[in-house]
């Protein structure tokens, strides 16, 4: 969806409150949404659905504020980026480890992918996923999530490097 | 972190990036999950909000005319283009429009900050 079509829906949005324009922006923004959060919680389905659910409501009671500067999946991504690090805060346990639960059904983060994130600290994931996964730029990750550019670097450095290590260990680099 | 570690990752994580989530029923669940009072109450603001911007442009009209507002544009202009431009009038317009654009360009990052997530 382009940005200009993008904007002509957030006005609908916002000036007539017209929910068809809405739906229209959450089935073309669902899957990366939804996707980010499959990643963060290593698979959790059920949590990851409640977490994008949130997300896309504080979209629509704040979508008034979204001024058109950056597109309209980078504004959605930086609110789940803030409902995810709330979710954490408010739990103040990081994601649990337990291979059993990360079975997903999903095609697009099989358990492999899972377990491989499950080596990474949380800020750790969130900068590998949002670069490796939804392909953003460095700047883009500091953007959505308020870190310096230099803190995603070292995130992104030493994640990259933990799960390098990982894939070899396990044999990755030899199939 | 070398080139083969940068391919390794790339390939590890291609199946994710080129994935689609399948919508299965989810955004229905986000629509019929959308608050209605808020809809209701939006509305409301949005109608004030616009009534509000009514009867100051209203005012400011009335008060165009009464002060007879077009007199000092006119003479501006007339002053503009009868007087050859000089070093201080260019440099005070260069400043002016520094002046607007950087005002411009806060409210832009203020309205972006200002987002409560």
């Amino acid at each position: 969806m382009g940005r200009i079509n993008d904007i002509s829906l957030v006005t609908q949005v916002t000036v007539f409150r017209n929910r068809r324009a809405f739906d229209q922006l959450v089935r073309e923004y669902q899957s990366p949404i939804r996707r980010f959060f499959l990643s963060q919680t290593l698979g959790n389905e059920a949590l990851s659905d409640d977490l994008s659910q949130d997300t896309f409501l504080k979209a629509y009671t704040c979508i008034g504020q979204y001024r058109g500067t950056a597109s309209f999946l980078t504004w959605l991504m930086r609110i789940a980026y803030n409902v995810w690090y709330d979710h954490c805060r408010r739990n103040k346990t990081e994601v649990e480890v337990k291979p059993e639960m990360m079975k997903t059904s999903h095609d697009t983060l099989n358990i492999d992918i899972c377990q491989a994130l499950a080596q990474l600290k949380e800020e750790e994931r969130t900068c590998i996923t949002l670069q490796l996964i939804d392909g953003y730029s460095i700047s883009e990750i500091a953007d959505i999530t308020r870190m310096p550019e230099n803190t995603v670097k070292s995130h992104l450095k030493r994640g990259k490097e933990k799960t390098a290590n990982y894939l070899r260990e396990n044999g990755y680099d030899r199939r | 972190m070398d080139m083969t570690d940068d391919k390794l990752l790339e390939e590890f994580f291609m199946p994710a990036r080129n994935g689609v989530v399948a919508d299965n029923g989810f955004t229905e669940r986000v629509m019929n999950s959308l608050p209605a009072a808020t809809h209701a109450r939006d509305h409301r603001a949005a109608l004030f909000s616009r009534l509000w911007t009514c009867l100051c442009v209203a005012v400011a009209a009335v008060l165009f005319f009464v002060i007879r507002g077009w007199e000092p544009i006119f003479n501006v202009i007339r002053v503009i283009i009868t007087t050859p431009p000089t070093t201080s009038s260019m440099l005070m317009f260069l400043v002016s429009a520094a002046v607007v654009g950087f005002v411009l360009l806060g409210e832009v990052i203020n309205h972006e900050r200002s987002v409560i997530m």
